[in-house]
């Protein structure tokens, strides 16, 4: 507080440009203090960001672990399968060995979670397409897949036509030539091109064409 | 107009805030960076709801790959960076809320009204926006949802802001350096006499 009446207005405006300069300096830090949970070559500075893109099982982040998902035993069981149905010329099923059998492609793409941070990873899978020709699926079929948990949010998520067409969705079984760890999705996980994290759907047991 | 004698003390009284910092033009800066980042932040958060709720006219396409990852990172990067802004820029303008008379005409209070979703839906945006990113849910709504139409409410009440600011803000903003005026307004809007005596 400026109370002496011989301040003058060029001491106020001092005043005020460090005023500012401290506001949009404590603006500016943190942006530099969080940023790197999303962008690379600051993620050591992420001292205050729920994340660190690098942390986590097989070098990056969970946001909702096997555990918590409730899918522990069902992902591990022998009894898992993949299924294929719908709007389907031949309803298709496959376990995670014949699954690796099918053609098998690589893509480098992002998980860009909705809390902001991100992480690019190489994953390997069956394409997305593949699967909708092997089973007779109609050009434009929208896809919704499912996961084994069976509650809470983001059970399922929809590929559109533009999205299920595009040679880097997969139904992935490995990152960066390891399986999945179980809180990555074990044994498979959808990853796609352009989609919010939480559509990258964890766990998949059903594609459903529509 | 004359206070009533009931509020005749401080805050209410003439000169009851004397920093130079309630000024017009910090508040001016400070309004149009946070006028940036919450545009930004909308048009960014818009993207994420129709990316996860598409329409009849809007689907996602899958190229740019990285798109969402650009666009969610500024939509959380921008959010942070508004909270130190809006922040300030309460504390700056605070001392308006105890201005006399409460309003001067039906559009100055239109303005005034219009604060309120301003005011809080801002700060209920950014937090339960940074509670959202650590995956803290200390309420009972839906965050996405509530996240979702509150951002209309606040967007809404920030056009209103603007247009009634603008005339100001371009005042205030078109002399040339900063702290150079000699009778400089506080955001009370009264004359600071004590620059004067």
């Amino acid at each position: 507080m400026t109370t002496n009446p011989a301040s003058s207005a060029a001491d106020d405006g001092l005043d005020r440009r460090r005023f500012l300069g401290a506001v949009f300096g404590t603006s500016a830090l943190l942006t530099l203090f969080t940023v790197g949970q999303t962008f690379w070559p600051l993620r050591k500075l992420a001292l205050l960001a729920p994340r660190r893109p690098d942390v986590g099982p097989q070098g990056f982040p969970v946001n909702r672990t096997a555990a918590a998902a409730g899918v522990s035993e069902s992902s591990m069981s022998p009894d898992y399968r993949l299924t294929v149905t719908g709007r389907v010329s031949e309803a298709l099923s496959f376990d995670v060995d014949q699954l690796r059998a099918l053609p098998q492609h690589s893509a480098v793409l992002p998980i860009a979670c909705v809390e902001g941070w991100s992480t690019t990873q190489r994953w390997t899978g069956v394409r997305v397409r593949d699967l909708l020709t092997m089973a007779g699926a109609a050009p434009d079929a929208r896809v919704r897949v499912e996961s084994l948990q069976q509650r809470r949010s983001y059970r399922t998520s929809d590929v559109n036509p533009w999205q299920a067409h595009d040679p880097d969705t997969l139904l992935a079984l490995d990152v960066n030539d390891e399986p999945l760890a179980p809180d990555h999705g074990y044994p498979l996980r959808l990853i796609g091109p352009n989609r919010p994290g939480v559509m990258q759907t964890k766990w998949v047991t059903r594609v459903v064409v529509r | 107009m004359k206070l009533p004698a009931v509020l005749d003390r401080p805050p209410f009284r003439e000169g009851s805030f004397t920093s130079p910092l309630h000024d017009e033009r910090v508040a001016a800066i400070l309004g149009i960076a946070l006028g940036i980042s919450f545009t930004v932040c909308f048009a960014t958060g818009l993207f994420s709801h129709l990316a996860q709720n598409p329409t009849d006219w809007f689907r996602l396409p899958s190229r740019p790959a990285g798109l969402y990852r650009v666009t969610q990172g500024l939509h959380v990067a921008t959010g942070i960076a508004s909270i130190p802004l809006l922040l300030a820029k309460l504390w700056v303008v605070y001392p308006k809320l105890f201005s006399w008379p409460p309003f001067e005409s039906t559009a100055h209070l239109v303005a005034r009204i219009s604060l309120l979703p301003l005011i809080g839906g801002g700060l209920f945006m950014l937090f339960t926006g940074l509670a959202n990113i650590n995956l803290w849910y200390p309420w009972a709504f839906n965050f996405r949802a509530t996240h979702y139409w509150a951002a209309w409410i606040t967007m809404g009440a920030l056009v209103v802001h603007i247009g009634a600011k603008y005339t100001t803000t371009r005042r205030v903003l078109g002399r040339r350096v900063l702290g150079r005026q000699v009778s400089g307004r506080q955001v009370s809007g009264r004359r600071t006499s004590r620059r004067q005596q």
